[in-house]
Formats: structure tokens, sequence, C-alpha cells
């Protein structure tokens, strides 16, 4: 209510003592029929005016007001449960990420031996050169390597050969290591991971070209699950294998007679092994 | 019709301060979980921080053979001061070095008290690492790192 003047001003706060004290009156003067003006507001007797709304009225009028304010405040509310300083799930994906960097970090530095060790014997399919002549000299113990150094020494130990698209069954004397080495993997990540993540580790080398039908490359893989899923964080490290194409080409040119001096290799050949990690 | 008129009146009054109230604590009881969602975001991004510094920098056993990852068997006295900083910043810190069955190997700092846990509670994280245990050994392990607000 707008009042321009000090004499309006003052009707009006008279007008405003009046509506209360008829409202509380209002029932009794009813009642007696005392009162000719009962019901209206004294404003409009004094001035004229359309009668004003009753506290019963402007009680509708508040509940009205309340919807309003309570809707603003929903609005509010509905705002801040939205709103975030960030996706909860950024830091979901950076743990998931640090924690596949740690894994292969760790993978690196922990030793065999303190995992159970590492122990073969040479031989191939079923057959190990277990003879008493050698005296247990066929037996090789790896528990002083880390756990990466065994995963690299497996591929150089396991290389697959292709001949024209067909899988070549070479004599592999450490046929065995693969087998361990992979059950040793798999118990170190299924205790790292403890249940959180689920896990795939992939040990590849590039495929290399020996000749134009002959092709070698290493691959092994050890995982808590087949799925594959859509979010997962994968972390690759590349490692040295302790000897150069070249070296290994003329080893197996030695065992296996065969020409591979034409073949122009990269010097140095790596293992590239990659941890993808997935919450559970 | 005059008793209707103040009941009409009181349920008025009612209604208005009861959704006043009702709104009100919906309103206190979304912004309480937006700003526990930004402190256990910021919490956590500390905590990885820290992990992440200590694990490659702080605790990196420094011998022959030093790597990112491979801890000491024991805390370096450089923990100390680091752990100083982070104090003089406001941020409590309680590290552990656990093997994998679980047993203590060492620990750092004092746990959080009740109280300051009241107000920031302590969040942790834990990062695979390899513990040194001497002649080129070494054994996997976790590094648990707890943070609150001091």
């Amino acid at each position: 209510m707008f009042c321009s003047n000090k004499k309006e001003k003052a009707q009006h706060s008279v007008c405003a003592a009046a509506l209360i004290n008829s409202s509380r009156g209002r029932g009794r003067a009813a009642d007696r029929g005392s009162n000719p003006r009962a019901g209206k507001s004294p404003c409009s007797a004094v001035r004229g005016l359309k009668p004003r709304l009753t506290i019963g009225e402007r009680g509708m009028g508040y509940v009205a007001d309340m919807l309003v304010f309570a809707l603003m405040i929903s609005f509010a509310s509905a705002l801040l449960v939205k709103a975030s300083p960030a996706d909860m799930r950024t830091i979901d994906d950076r743990y998931t990420a640090n924690f596949a960097d740690s894994t292969l970090l760790a993978l690196q530095n922990a030793t065999a031996n303190e995992l159970g060790g590492l122990m073969y014997e040479l031989g191939f399919s079923d057959f190990t050169l277990n003879f008493p002549i050698l005296n247990g000299s066929a037996g090789r113990d790896l528990g002083y390597k880390t756990l990466m150094q065994l995963l690299v020494e497996d591929a150089l130990c396991n290389l697959h050969i292709e001949l024209d698209g067909a899988d070549v069954n070479l004599v592999k004397l450490s046929q065995d290591m693969d087998v361990k080495v992979k059950v040793l993997l798999k118990r170190a990540l299924d205790r790292l991971t403890g249940g959180l993540f689920e896990y795939r580790l992939i040990a590849r080398t590039k495929p290399i070209d020996v000749s134009p039908v002959a092709k070698v490359w290493f691959e092994t893989e050890v995982e808590s699950s087949s799925e594959n899923q859509q979010r997962a964080f994968s972390k690759t490290i590349a490692m040295a294998m302790p000897i150069s194409w070249q070296g290994l080409l003329s080893r197996c040119q030695e065992v296996h007679h065969i020409d591979f001096s034409s073949f122009n290799s990269e010097p140095n050949t790596t293992v590239e092994i990659t941890l993808e990690l997935w919450p559970r | 019709m005059a008793q209707l008129s103040v009941g009409e009146d009181l349920f008025a009054t009612i209604s208005v301060v009861g959704l006043t109230v009702l709104f009100s604590v919906a309103l206190a009881h979304s912004y309480h979980n937006y700003a526990e969602r930004r402190n256990t975001y910021e919490d956590l991004s500390t905590a990885l921080d820290i992990a992440g510094q200590l694990k490659n920098d702080i605790l990196v056993e420094h011998g022959k053979f030093t790597s990112p990852g491979f801890i000491g068997f024991a805390a370096p006295a450089e923990l100390g001061n680091y752990c100083k900083m982070l104090t003089a910043q406001g941020i409590g810190v309680f590290i552990e070095v656990r093997d994998l069955d679980g047993n203590l190997v060492w620990s750092y700092g004092s746990e959080p008290n009740a109280f300051s846990g009241y107000f920031s509670p302590p969040c942790s994280v834990n990062l695979p690492i390899a513990i040194a245990r001497g002649q080129g050994s070494a054994q996997l392990g976790e590094l648990i790192v707890r943070v609150w607000r001091s």
C-alpha cells in the first residue's frame, strides 16, 4: 500500500487497526446485531472504498504465497541436488587410473620369491628333462626376478612362429614357464586388486615379418573376467627384452637352420604390457 | 461461521509454519549433501595427490636401484618434514604401509581424534606398492594414506 502524504498514511494505519479490532469482535457484534456495519471494513465505511479481505480470506492468500515460496525452495533444493563441484565419477576414474599405474609399478619391482617363487623344469609337452644324469640341473629357479622380468622372459622363451598363416609348434623347452608365470601374475593381481577391480593384463610384441611367409610374435593374457567393459582404464608400459632381435634371430638360425640374414629388424625388441582395470 | 473463520485462520497459520519448516529443512538437507559431496571430492583429490607424491618421491627407496613405487622397509627421515608441511597447511595425514596379508610394516603420524573427525571425516586411499626387503628382494604391499582437515 503506497501513501502519498502523511495524512493518508495516518488514515491507513487507523484503518488497519480498525480492521483487526473489527475482525476480533466480528463474531460477537454479528450475534448481537447491534453493529450495522458488522462484516464490513471500517475503511470502506470511512472512505467508501471496496471491502477488504477478511483474515480468513487473507489466510488462503498466505497459503498461496507459501506454495509459491515452497515452489521456489524446491527449485533451489533441486538445483543444489544436481549441482556438484565435479562429477564424482571423475574422482573414481582418477583413482582407477592411479591404481593401474601403481599396480604396474609394483609388478615391476616385486620379486617372485615373495609370492611363493617360480621354479620349473626345462622340457616340452609332458616330457621333462628329468634324467638322473642331469641331477636336477634342468630345473630353473627364477624367484629372484621381478614379475615383469619374468613376463618378458616368458615372451622371449615362448615366441609364436607363423608360417603361411599357420602356427608352427616348435619345441619349446620353457613351455612350463608360460603356465607358471600366468599363475603367479594372476595370484599377484588378485591380491592387489582385492576384489575392488576386474583386470586384464596383456603382454604382446609387435608381429615381425622375418620373411615373406614367416611371422614371429608373442602374446599372452591374464584376466579376472572375460567380459568386455566399455569403461576400462588401461595403462601400457614398454619393456626391453634382454636380447635384441638380431641376437634372437641368429640363435633361431642356429637351431632351426633358417636363413634370416636378409631380415632388417629393429635393434631393440620391446614387449608392450597393458593393464586394463575397471571397477567391479 | 465465526468458529469456522478462526479455524481457517489457524489452518492457514499451521500450513504456513509447517511448509516453511518443511521446505527449510529440505533446503538445509540439500545444502548439507552438496557440501558433503564437495568436501569428499576435495579430500579424495588431496589424498590421491599426497599418496602419489609419497609413492613416487618421498618414500622411494634410495639405494642402488631406485624406482617409483619401490618403498623402503622403514619410514624415511624426509617424511617428517613433508608431514610438517602438510600440517602447516591444515591437512592431517596418517600413513600406513601394509603387506598383502594386512600385516603392518610401518606407520607414520597419529590417527585423527574423534573431535576432528566430526567436522572433517577422514578419507583414505590405498595404492599398490613394492616394499624393499633387502638383498634385491621386494614384496607386494599397499600404501594407505588417510587425510583429514585439522
